[in-house]
């Protein structure tokens, strides 16, 4: 209408401010999602890692001495006829006299002939 | 070898070949076949010595030895005193041979004695631990030395009678010349020349020679001895004799039992220095060495005291270090002798601790050096881990790097490390997990005698970067990349010509399945998973000769597992049946790693739904007896989580609650241990944590099945938290971890989702939405993309979200490209069905299944997916809802089929369908009996047949093709069907696609049948239909109040079953709207919904002061069907025209436009394009004023018509259609034929003849009219009708009947229940509803709690005498409003005690809910709803609200989420207990929303001036919709403003 002509001019402008994101909604106790946490989850680690490798090595004794094990024995040893037991008893001699030894010249120093070596690694 | 040229003239070609094979064997770690090679070294020692190149075949010998053991020997003694360890055995009997052999050749006989008589004298460790060992040859050699070793010579002949004997042998072989008596007689000469240095082992030769030789000729020992005994009583004599270096002859004197007597008296005595104690020591233990077999148990108690008295002792040896080193090697050559490996080990401490103290590296290395050989001595795998802990010990301690080094050389090499894969890898990473940190190793060293392979394994799991595996041959190299996960070595050739001799040739296969593996997995891929699997069950765990023995590698077992949870991860269900089936027919091998496996093969049948595999397996599960308290923690997970899965798919919650609830935490609490208080390793706490995950997940689904929604979301909501914290917990996650993590993770937000979905609350699910997509960008697994981008795509196309939902569905079938659909069925099937090619998703799963189609249930699943009503349903009862909704679906399509196929009734969804519309005559007129009984036949009958006429309205075709009672009959069934449907277990979409059903039906139905009148049934559709509205606000209060404490603790809760919350709102619903009718004040409920499935609005009406109920389906283009030029609009055009206009007036009043406006040209211009906007707005009001009400505006009169007024109006309105219609002109008075129902009689009585429209209205009414008894029966040729006559008498009464219509008593008051898809529509700007008082709600059942709070009145008072709290301008940038508002809101403080105001200051979100709620009336004039200063979910939380003004812009806009429930700033206000709100649908400029503020709180008595406040009364919705004028835009801004809750009065 004509009115409305005129009143172009001198109306002020009507602006509506700038709108303003509401606080987010954010579930109770919801933990978001980080970038690095998702970063962890694209990353491939190989399968065959350990999983356990924080578990504390032994830890070191004071002075980190190795204490000793005892270990049990057995009974006393019973008392074996022992031959070799001899108290104060003299040598006695061969009886045979001695008589030099005949060996075979095979044992005479030179040991082991040569097809005898190859035998001994040959089979 | 072969050429004949004699072997010294090449042996530098040999010695250098031999040495680069020995240094190849060992980097390939080939020494299980060291015998070919030693065995033509040994050829060529032999040919040396043939040669008589003595000095050529000594150094081989010793280069033989020395390069295939870790600990050289510097000389042919160490050969002759070597012992038998892997791998020398092979060869160690054979080379000491040749070794006597060269001695001989070499004339050193006499040099070597001493080590040659060690050697026969303890010949049992030294010489014959080899069974075949050539024994001939040994005595030849023995005799040669006999000959030539005078001093040995009586020993070596005992030796000789001792083989003899031994061996069964023939003394004359040997002697010739004297038989073996005499010999033996001889043999006491020969004694004569035993130096006492030989004599030391005399007592060993006796020993083993008496036990051969027991006959009575033996030789007696003392034949032996020459000089008489001094016994040596007392210790200083000893002492004494000591430093005459004599001492150890004495000692050889002794018997056994008194030499152990003696030793110890020095241990004991206190005045024995103690470097001539560690001398004596040292030499009486060199005889006991060699004491032969008596008091073997004294000695070792003897030992244990001389260990602990040099033990105790350490401190004040510093001088003779050497003495101690000395006697301490001899005490362990006496262990090994006797075999004593614990007192060895005893024996090593001691040596470290003198390491400690002495800090002398002697210490140190003959420790590490006596431990390893104790090891290989020993080959007890168990006792590894207690010796590398040991080593741990002294590579701690070493001071420098080399010596760390040189003592990790005496563990880390290959004669110490495993002989098959499995022991090797555990052995290299036990060492790694201990010695490693303790090397402070920086970069890769290649240690000393140590294959690749054992590198590869210690450095695969080391951080150690660079690593040069170059020179490793390609299958070591593929294994280190399989354990390291580093691909960056280049192209690794994956089929390599193939190393016969490598260690890991064996299991090549294992290694190359492995490897591809890890680069599929690394890549994120599956192509090649199905080849991968197929390829390692045929060529290994099917090849021909597993070796029984060795058992499953842990690097195997670790494949295994990753291949199972790869498989089940991607669904290559089948695959992994077939796997685990296969690995089932090894079982011997994989034996331990089958019950795991079980878990991975019942998911797979679930997955497949193959019901009779997944039956037999749970009889199994549940009968095999389990021992939950006492088994270990990883079978008691796998085994409980096998049961979870079965009772997931059954929905079992009763065993749920038995197994979990109840039994669990007794009987094995650590399972929910989520605080690690039982100290667990970390694998296994991560493995509790993601049970528990699964747990919870489960626990959700099964609360949802017994709808406790409260609890469902409460332990989806833990899920998802315990996943989340998880992920943040671990820095690095393993492969089986993340994939796991991952998995859970997105499985905790579908499960969420799922629960919102069903509940039908949008705003959780766009957050979790949001949530999941942010996760999905950046997440590389193919199959769980796809997985949630479908799951996405069909939630965008729930929600409306058109655009969204495309780009989902692109981004889809992108990730399906990605996938292997021949292996993942499901995939394949869900691809095939978003994109809807339904066929080939049947075919698909044929050929997926072949012949075992008939085991799985999946084509029944699908086809009920597609909303086929499958009856096989009912072999799995949770698909029960899906059924019914199918049948619904198939009942309502088979009517619309039989509807479209006759256009007579086509045409029915072009014009109204209304319950009630009329009924038969008998009912109405049941006073005057008719004057003869037939007429009701003649009536009935009358319009059963149709009056033969050729002139038809368009479209109302005549021919009665249509069965009616077919129609009638589906209808019935489906309005049956619905009403018998168990609703609580339906999602809400389907809740409002059933109630769109129900009223389809109905209206229908009513249509159709002229018998029947469902007025009745209308109570049952509005609490139908008013449900999927209701439960979301329902849920979205009730979730609200889940706090932060449900995280506190993480048990699960009860699964007690909960009563129905459908049935309990559907009877508070039906309660609800009896209850309003009884309120003494009337008024009108009116609800406007829009029906997408017919395109046409639905509106209800109840009336409360007659109860009478209303409800019709109003076609948008009837007009458009009768006329073809009248105007058209669809509800989705003016929609669109709607947020068009909205969209550019917000861009019109954006500060970017607005600002750059100043020149006066400029703001001429912009005052135009608002102005235009007006106006189409207004234009949008009156074309849904003429296209959709048109005649229909009465339907909203508020004058409340008496029955008689009503009568006689009725009575004209029949005598009118009585005369003018041809069905009744000749026939019978107007009572006879069909009763049009009072509330149509109405609209034509409200019609106002002074409305500009009236003609366009009439006409409306009367085609209405006609219409309806069309339907019912009594058609007319409506071209026969003369339509202006009865539109001109109906005038005529109409305008007769108007002054006594408006005499009547005026409803108080309209409630408007708008549906959300109908919600941004200013319907109160309607011309027929602007004068009106209206106020809006979301349902029946909240009107009514709004009302119950009031004690029913509805225009309850607002005491604004006090307590009002204002905010204004909190942001500060709406300075002309708080100019206009500041000093009213200032008297106010002044005049009214206890209100409060904030001007220019942003409030915090305590003060902001404290203002809301602790007041009479709260104001907020600033941006938007104040959702920038209190978060909605708190306003939800709370019972009571003061009356609140939200003057902002768009404060009470909703966007419309589709099927879901949006729950806006508005509705949470009212979920909160705030009576009324006020708000704006869209945004406004300020100076014309403060003149309507200004205008409202003037009525509302809030203004300064108090003459204006004592004027009229007015109720809120009175002041607003008198306020809307004095806006100069009356639609742009005028329209905006709404009203929610109760028309309160303020006076």
């Amino acid at each position: 209408s004509k009115r409305e002509e005129e009143d172009f001019e001198d109306r002020e402008i009507e602006y509506c401010p700038p709108k303003h994101d509401p606080l987010p909604y954010v579930p109770d106790g919801h933990v978001p999602l980080l970038k690095e946490d998702i970063e962890k989850l694209t990353t491939f680690r190989s399968p065959y890692l350990i999983e356990d490798e924080c578990s504390k090595s032994s830890e070191d004794t004071e002075g980190g001495f190795l204490d000793l094990e005892d270990i049990e024995s057995g009974q006393e040893d019973e008392e074996m006829s022992d031959a070799s037991e001899y108290t104060g008893k003299t040598h006695v001699d061969a009886i045979s006299g001695r008589t030099t030894l005949e060996l075979e010249p095979r044992y005479a120093g030179e040991g082991l002939s040569a097809s005898e070596l190859n035998d001994l690694v040959g089979d | 070898l072969k050429r004949k040229k004699p072997i010294k003239s090449q042996i530098d070609l040999l010695h250098q070949s031999f040495s680069e094979l020995y240094r190849i064997f060992i980097q390939v770690h080939m020494w299980e076949d060291l015998r070919l090679l030693t065995k033509r070294h040994l050829m060529v020692i032999v040919g040396l010595l043939n040669e008589n190149d003595v000095n050529g075949a000594t150094s081989e010998i010793l280069h033989l030895y020395n390069a295939t053991n870790n600990q050289a020997v510097k000389d042919l003694h160490g050969i002759l005193l070597a012992d038998f360890i892997y791998p020398n055995e092979c060869y160690l009997t054979s080379l000491k041979l040749l070794a006597l052999q060269a001695i001989l050749r070499a004339k050193s006989a006499h040099e070597h004695a001493d080590s040659i008589l060690k050697l026969f004298a303890l010949d049992k460790r030294y010489l014959l631990r080899d069974a075949n060992v050539k024994i001939h040859m040994v005595i030849q050699l023995l005799l040669n030395f006999f000959m030539l070793l005078p001093s040995g010579k009586a020993m070596l002949g005992l030796k000789f009678l001792q083989y003899v004997k031994q061996y069964k042998l023939e003394f004359e072989g040997y002697i010739k010349n004297m038989d073996d008596l005499t010999f033996q007689d001889q043999l006491k000469y020969y004694a004569r020349e035993m130096t006492d240095d030989a004599r030391i082992y005399l007592a060993c030769f006796y020993d083993d020679y008496s036990k051969y030789c027991s006959t009575p000729q033996k030789i007696m020992l003392t034949d032996f001895v020459q000089k008489s005994l001094k016994e040596h009583a007392s210790l200083p004599d000893l002492i004494q004799q000591s430093n005459v270096t004599g001492s150890r002859s004495c000692f050889m004197n002794y018997s056994s039992k008194r030499l152990v007597q003696v030793t110890s008296s020095i241990l004991k005595s206190e005045d024995c220095p103690i470097s001539t104690a560690v001398s004596l020591l040292k030499q009486s233990w060199e005889v006991i060495r060699f004491n032969g077999g008596n008091e073997t148990n004294g000695k070792r108690i003897l030992f244990d005291k001389t260990l602990s008295f040099l033990n105790s002792k350490i401190s004040v040896l510093t001088e003779n270090q050497m003495a101690i080193r000395d006697l301490l090697e001899l005490m362990a050559e006496y262990c090994i002798d006797d075999n004593q490996f614990k007192r060895m080990s005893n024996l090593v401490n001691v040596l470290f601790n003198s390491f400690v103290v002495l800090k002398n590296m002697e210490f140190l290395k003959l420790a590490a050096h006596l431990e390893s050989r104790r090891y290989m001595l020993e080959r007890e795998s168990g006792l590894l881990r207690p010796i590398i802990e040991k080593f741990e010990r002294f590579i701690s301690k070493a001071t420098s790097r080399e010596a760390k080094l040189q003592i990790f050389g005496y563990l880390f090499n290959l004669q110490m490390a495993g002989r098959t894969l499995g022991k090797l890898q555990s052995f290299c990473q036990l060492v790694y997990l201990r010695c490693f940190q303790k090397l402070q190793l920086t970069k890769y060293i290649e240690f000393r005698n140590c294959s690749e392979v054992m590198l590869a394994f210690f450095y695969g799991v080391s951080p150690v970067k660079e690593i040069n595996i170059e020179g490793w041959c390609p299958i070591t190299q593929m294994l280190y990349s399989c354990i390291s996960g580093k691909f960056c070595l280049g192209t690794i050739d994956v089929n390599p010509e193939t190393n016969k001799w490598h260690f890991l040739h064996k299991y090549e296969v294992l290694i190359k399945a492995a490897y591809c593996f890890n680069i599929e997995m690394s890549k994120h891929s599956t192509f090649n998973l199905a080849s991968i699997t197929s390829n390692y069950m045929n060529k290994w765990v099917m090849r021909k000769s597993p070796s029984a023995s060795e058992k499953v590698a842990a690097f195997e077992i670790d494949f295994l597992r990753i291949l199972l949870i790869y498989l089940q991860f991607n669904n290559f269900d089948k695959c992994t049946i077939d796997l685990i089936q296969c690995l089932r027919s090894r079982s011997s091998t994989y034996e331990p790693f089958l019950l795991e496996s079980e878990g991975f093969l019942l998911s797979a049948y679930i997955n497949l739904q193959m019901l009779d595999k997944i039956a037999t397996m749970r009889d199994k599960i549940y009968n095999t007896p389990f021992d939950l308290q006492n088994e270990k923690l990883e079978t008691v997970l796998n085994v409980l989580r096998m049961k979870l899965q079965l009772m997931a798919w059954e929905n079992d919650h009763r065993l749920f609650e038995k197994v979990f609830i109840q039994e669990a935490p007794k009987l094995r609490e650590e399972v929910f241990d989520l605080d690690n208080a039982t100290k667990k390793t970390s694998s296994q706490y991560i493995k509790v944590i993601l049970f528990n995950i699964d747990v919870l997940i489960t626990a959700s689904a099964l609360q949802l099945a017994k709808n406790n929604m409260v609890r469902a979301a409460t332990e989806s909501k833990k899920a998802l938290k315990l996943s989340v914290s998880l992920l943040r917990k671990l820095d690095n996650l393993s492969e089986k971890t993340r994939l796991n993590v991952v998995s859970y993770l997105t499985c905790s937000y579908l499960s969420l989702l799922n629960l919102y979905i069903h509940l039908g609350v949008a705003r959780d699910c766009e957050f979790y939405v949001n949530e999941l997509s942010t996760l999905l960008c950046d997440l590389n697994e193919p199959t769980i993309v796809f997985k949630c981008l479908q799951f996405l795509y069909e939630y965008y196309q729930l929600t409306g979200q058109t655009e969204l939902a495309a780009t989902a569905l692109g981004k889809c079938n992108n990730a399906f490209d990605y996938i292997d659909g021949e292996s993942n069925i499901l995939a394949l099937t869900s691809f095939f069905f978003i994109n809807n090619e339904n066929e080939k998703l049947l075919d698909s799963l044929g050929l997926f299944f072949k012949e075992g189609i008939d085991e799985t249930f999946l084509p029944y699943y699908w086809r009920l997916k597609m909303g086929i009503p499958v009856e096989e349903w009912t072999k799995q009862s949770k698909y029960k809802a899906s059924y019914e909704v199918n049948k619904l679906d198939m009942l309502y399509r088979r009517v619309l089929k039989q509807l479209e196929s006759e256009p007579f009734f086509r045409s029915m969804f072009e014009s109204l369908v209304i319950i009630p519309s009329c009924h038969l005559p008998a009912e109405q007129s049941s006073k005057k009996q008719l004057a003869f009984p037939g007429k009701k036949a003649l009536i009935l009958e009358v319009m059963a047949s149709p009056r033969p006429s050729t002139m038809t309205p368009r479209g109302k075709h005549m021919r009665q093709k249509f069965d009616r009672a077919v129609a009638i009959d589906n209808l019935k069934a489906l309005k049956d069907s619905v009403e018998e449907l168990q609703l609580s277990s339906l999602k809400n979409h389907e809740l409002s696609r059933v109630a769109s059903f129900y009223s389809l039906a109905l209206s229908l139905l009513s249509n159709l049948s002229i018998t029947t009148s469902l007025v009745d049934n209308l109570l049952d559709e509005f609490a139908l239909s008013e449900l999927p509205k209701c439960m979301p606000l329902y849920y979205d209060k009730a979730l609200a109040a889940i706090g932060n404490d449900i995280y506190e603790s993480f048990c699960l809760l009860p699964l007690s079953s909960m009563d129905d919350p459908v049935a309990i709102q559907r009877e508070k619903s039906l309660a609800a709207q009896k209850r309003i009718c009884q309120n003494p004040i009337p008024f009108n409920v009116i609800s406007i919904d829009y029906c997408s499935v017919t395109g046409s609005l639905l509106i209800s009406k109840i009336e409360t002061f007659n109860d009478r109920k209303v409800h019709l389906r109003m076609p948008l283009n009837r007009a458009h069907a009768r006329d073809l030029d009248s105007k058209m609009l669809s509800f989705e055009q003016a929609r669109r025209e709607l947020s068009d206009i909205i969209g550019e007036s917000n861009a019109s009043t954006s500060i970017e436009v607005t600002s750059s406006i100043n020149s006066r040209e400029q703001r001429k211009e912009w005052w135009q394009t608002r102005y235009e906007l007006d106006r189409r707005l207004h234009e949008l009001l009156k074309n849904i004023e003429d296209c959709w009400f048109n005649g229909m505006k009465g339907f909203f009169g508020t004058e409340i018509v008496d029955s008689e007024l009503l009568q006689d109006f009725k009575n004209e309105v029949n005598d009118i259609l009585h005369q003018n219609l041809p069905s009744r002109k000749q026939i019978g008075n107007r009572d006879m034929f069909l009763q049009l129902d009072d509330w149509i009689v109405e609209l034509v009585l409200r019609l106002s003849p002074q409305c500009p429209d009236f003609m366009p209205m009439m006409e409306d009414l009367i085609y209405i009219i006609l219409d309806i008894l069309l339907y019912h029966g009594e058609e007319n040729a409506y071209d026969e009708i003369d339509i202006d006559t009865i539109h001109v008498q109906l005038e005529e009464i109409v305008r007769k009947f108007r002054p006594r219509l408006l005499s009547m008593k005026k409803l108080s008051h309209t409630f408007l229940v708008v549906s959300s898809s109908c919600h941004s529509f200013p319907w109160e700007c309607l011309s027929f509803l602007k004068p009106l008082s209206i106020t809006r709600v979301p349902s029946i059942s909240i009107l009514d709690d709004l009302l119950k709070k009031c004690n029913d009145g509805i225009s309850p008072k607002v005491p604004s005498q006090n307590k009002i709290s204002m905010i204004l301008n909190p942001h500060g940038d709406l300075s002309k409003t708080e100019s206009r508002f500041s000093n009213l809101f200032k008297e106010i403080v002044k005049e009214r005690p206890n209100s409060t105001l904030l001007i220019n200051q942003k409030p915090d979100e305590k003060t902001f809910l404290e203002m809301a709620t602790s007041s009479n009336l709260f104001i907020y004039l600033g941006h938007g709803g104040g959702e920038q200063y209190a978060r909605v979910k708190e306003i939800k939380k709370f019972d009571h609200i003061a009356p609140t003004f939200l003057l902002g812009c768009s404060s009470a806009s909703m966007k419309a989420f589709g099927k879901l429930e949006p729950t806006g700033t508005v509705y949470s206000y009212l979920l909160g207990g705030c009576p009324l709100v006020l708000g704006n649908l869209w945004d406004v400029t300020d100076k014309d929303i403060d003149k309507f503020s200004e205008s409202v709180f003037q009525k509302i008595g809030l203004s300064c001036d108090a003459s204006i406040n004592s004027s009229q009364e007015h109720t809120i919705s009175t002041a607003v919709s008198k306020s809307r004028d004095v806006c100069h835009l009356k639609y742009l801004n005028g329209a905006a403003p709404v009203v929610y809750g109760l028309p309160m009065r303020f006076r």
